[in-house]
């Protein structure tokens, strides 16, 4: 059970990472104007879309799950940070997805805590 | 110093927020990673009990569990002198890896060992024999019964036993093939029929372990047949009955059910799907007697000699079963005595540490009880146990061995660097693993010369020592040429 519900909050917060991800790694207009406006554009957007592919990635593979998970709570603390100072959060659902992945990303981490802590 | 490092972490997560938000966004990567590192410690401090560590100093503490860790390597690597390290140190190491590679491996300047008189030294002759004029060795099993298919062993050193499953395949062939190269015999191990030891066409000694594996009924019990069978294989010179091992004597194993794949289900002839146990004897053998009466009828199903190994351990247990041997008058071809010292791929520490008698304790008194039996010629006398180097073993034959048995100096010879890592699938050297990425990195062709070459050096330094100590022949050795620190003539008497 505990493992299946393992994968449904991995899948969720791997598919939920993608588009962003993939966003910025092919320059959508989107993406170019909100990391201009952070003043990050374009090295900022290609790290963070990197670090999203590899969360994405971590995510899936056996044995890596919390650190993916890890990663990617880090880039929803980010998102959050980016959203709530510079960016807003408009009409958008991205505020609702963060908020959803984040939660699922720290439920993996939490489920998954001895993975990280060295006995 | 936890203190400030648990203020430290959320202080710094509001410094780089400022920073990152009147500076450069992109200061903002410190922010993320100082908040993610607050959010853990305050787990640690106060959302777990599990770890007390972690619980009263927080991520700090977590540096503790990193540290020892990579404590081993650090050890190994800086911090252990070369005479330090078990269990065997850097200065016996780098000698088998030097004579596995056949490069020069004299050493200068002195011994690096305690030279205090509280460790066993060979004696020399005033009068050293030429080389020309020391005989080769050679020791034939099976002679005494006169069986039709005697075995002989031209070199006084064998691979022990170690079997597919501790090691990898492409361990099991590198050490078959450089048997092979050398003209030397090798140990099957209990893992069931040796499929990769016989593809390099060595001379092998079949182990029979007490779960009888590839030569048993599923229910565990022996098949004669299928022993048999495989016994009629040219490549099968002997079979060697383990009633006991140095590193875990008096205790079986557990094969889990999820290391029994399809292909050792089907060597060990063991089901799928159930733990396989093995027990910490064999079931037909209860006593001495009918021990001795297995041991018989292991020589009637397999024609071939059949030897017994053993580690020393209550002294009345073998006396009796020397007496009911010269009882029945039925004695196996050779007695192979392992040192509690022994090694193996995975024990319970306990069994490693504190359970068996020490070889060289061992040696001596068996050697005692022959000569009191007056059965000197009934059977050989084989020993194991930490043996990787001339000197230890020439000790071992001065007590009275006949051969030696080496499995640790093999696998130094092949490329094992000691990560005591044999229990856990990830030997680094590719040896005691079966992940093809590790194993991908012991090339079977090299690593062959390597024991070829180990097996050349030992050999010569073999007939450097016996003409250095005024002897002919190996069986002019005694205990005579031995150095003996009181010590250890107290604790044999």
């Amino acid at each position: 059970m505990r493992a299946v519900v393992l994968w449904i909050l991995q899948i969720l917060s791997a598919v939920l990472l993608m588009g962003p991800a993939w966003s910025k790694i092919t320059s959508s207009s989107n993406s170019i104007e909100l990391f201009q406006t952070l003043g990050m554009e374009p090295y900022g957007r290609f790290i963070i879309g990197i670090i999203e592919c590899g969360a994405i990635l971590c995510l899936l593979l056996p044995k890596m799950h919390s650190i993916g998970a890890l990663m990617s709570v880090s880039i929803m603390i980010g998102a959050l940070i980016a959203h709530t100072t510079h960016l807003g959060f408009g009409d958008n659902p991205m505020g609702i997805m963060m908020v959803v992945n984040l939660i699922s990303s720290s439920l993996i981490l939490y489920l998954r805590k001895d993975d990280l802590l060295n006995e | 110093m936890a203190k400030i490092a648990n203020r430290a972490l959320p202080t710094l997560a509001i410094f780089f927020g400022v920073l990152g938000h009147f500076v450069s966004f992109y200061l903002h990567f410190f922010t993320v990673g100082f908040i993610v590192l607050t959010l853990l410690n305050f787990y640690l401090l106060r959302g777990q009990k599990t770890h007390a560590l972690l619980h009263n100093f927080g991520i700090l503490a977590q540096a503790r569990y990193i540290l020892e860790s990579i404590g081993p390597e650090f050890r190994q690597y800086l911090y252990s002198s070369d005479t330090e390290e078990r269990p065997f140190n850097r200065v016996e190491r780098s000698d088998v890896y030097r004579k596995a590679k056949g490069i020069d491996s004299s050493a200068a300047f002195g011994s690096q060992r305690e030279y205090d008189a509280t460790e066993i030294k060979l004696r020399h002759s005033l009068f050293p024999v030429d080389h020309d004029q020391v005989e080769k060795f050679e020791l034939r099993f099976g002679e005494e019964r006169g069986i039709k298919n005697i075995h002989t062993i031209t070199k006084p050193i064998m691979i022990s036993a170690m079997s597919y499953g501790s090691l990898g395949s492409n361990a099991v062939r590198a050490l078959a093939r450089g048997a092979k190269k050398s003209e030397m015999t090798m140990n099957t191990g209990e893992g069931g029929y040796p499929k990769y030891h016989l593809m390099e066409e060595c001379d092998l000694t079949f182990q029979l372990g007490t779960a009888k594996f590839g030569v048993r009924h599923e229910n565990g019990d022996l098949d004669e047949s299928k022993l048999e069978s495989l016994c009629e294989n040219p490549f099968i010179k002997m079979v060697e009955i383990k009633l006991s091992q140095g590193a875990k004597p008096g205790k079986g194993g557990l094969l889990p059910k999820e290391k029994i794949t399809d292909e050792i289900a089907e060597l060990r002839g063991v089901g799928k799907g159930y733990d396989v146990v093995s027990p910490a004897h064999h079931s037909e053998c209860k006593d001495a007697a009918s021990t001795v009466k297995f041991v018989r009828k292991i020589q009637e199903v397999t024609q071939l000699p059949v030897g017994i190994k053993l580690c020393y351990g209550q002294k009345e247990e073998v006396r009796a079963l020397l007496s009911e041997m010269i009882k029945q008058n039925i004695f196996p071809d050779y007695v192979s005595i392992d040192g509690g010292e022994g090694g193996t791929g995975a024990a319970p520490k306990g069994f490693m540490d504190d359970v068996g008698v020490p070889l060289f304790a061992a040696l001596p008194i068996m050697r005692k009880f022959i000569n009191e039996f007056e059965i000197e010629n009934k059977f050989k006398l084989i020993c194991a146990g930490k043996l990787i180097n001339p000197t230890k073993q020439f000790m071992a034959m001065s007590m009275g061995a006949h051969a030696c048995y080496s499995a640790r100096g093999f696998l130094l010879a092949i490329g094992c660097i000691q990560a005591l890592q044999c229990n856990k699938n990830t030997c680094p050297a590719g040896i005691t693993t079966h992940v093809p990425r590790l194993q991908d990195g012991l090339d079977i062709e090299l690593k062959s010369d390597r024991v070829y070459n180990y097996v050349k050096a030992l050999e010569k330094e073999h007939l450097d020592l016996l003409a250095a100590i005024g002897k002919r022949k190996y069986s002019d050795l005694s205990p005579g040429n031995l150095f003996m620190p009181t010590s250890l003539l107290e604790a044999r008497s």
